[in-house]
């Protein structure tokens, strides 16, 4: 199993804070009164 | 790295070459997809459509960097499709084929005609929306493991592994429903729309700049 460094894991910290901010936006849309 | 992996290798070789990989059974996969969107929009579910696009396009996203990480890397996608274990019609990008295509567009028209009328309606004490958004997810993921089990899904990386699937958890599934209820939820369809164009916009220009960097 390979260990992810580098430009790689730069990438995939990038799709984290996307994906992630997508799920923010959208679950405190869900819980907004 | 010493190079791209067996597996990704396998991949490689039938990347975007319909003419070596391409069945009969894609023809009827696209009609029944196009049954299902049309049969929404003439009952005017233009929510569900939507919602339906919205999941498929972040999923786009998310292949988008997993093709990025495999070129980038000069190893292995975050999650692979190769070849010899359930061969593919059309390998669009190195972890996505047309199957898994039309399944994200059926999965998406198909979760948001789940949903509760009511968006504040609670299940078991949970907001719905989110109440679904957890399970679909975890069945999901289930389901992904399942299929790296059988080998049609390579994972190669350490952190993308069945013995943690928080990570496939938290950014493989949670952020497509999510999204997709968000974009079902939207006071008028033309907000959902405009949300969808934006999605689809960001997933054009990476392709584009990805083709151009040869990480695609």
């Amino acid at each position: 199993m390979a260990v992810i460094s580098g430009a790689p894991l730069a990438v995939l910290i990038g799709a984290l804070i996307v994906d992630c901010g997508l799920v923010a936006v959208a679950f405190y849309s869900f819980l907004k009164k | 790295m010493d190079g791209f992996s067996e597996y990704t290798q396998s991949a490689l070789e039938i990347l975007r070459q319909p003419q070596k990989t391409m069945h009969w059974y894609v023809v009827p996969l696209l009609l029944i997809t196009m049954y299902i969107v049309t049969k929404q929009l003439h009952e005017k579910n233009y929510k569900v459509v939507l919602g339906g696009f919205a999941l498929w396009g972040v999923d786009i996203f998310n292949e988008i960097w997993n093709s990025m990480i495999c070129f980038i890397s000069g190893y292995a996608p975050v999650w692979g499709t190769p070849v010899g274990v359930g061969n593919t019609a059309w390998l669009l990008m190195i972890g996505y084929n047309i199957e898994i295509s039309f399944m994200f567009l059926i999965m998406g028209v198909t979760v948001c005609l789940m949903l509760p009328e009511d968006p504040k309606k609670k299940i078991l004490g949970i907001n719905n929306r989110i109440f679904y958004c957890i399970v679909l997810t975890t069945l999901a993921v289930i389901i992904e493991c399942f299929l790296n089990y059988c080998g049609l899904l390579t994972w190669e990386w350490a952190f993308w592994q069945r013995r943690s699937p928080w990570i496939l958890w938290l950014i493989g599934y949670l952020p497509f429903f999510s999204t997709a209820f968000f974009v079902h939820d939207r006071p008028t369809i033309k907000q959902s729309a405009a949300i969808v164009g934006g999605i689809f916009a960001f997933d054009f220009i990476l392709i584009v700049i990805c083709a151009f960097l040869g990480w695609i």
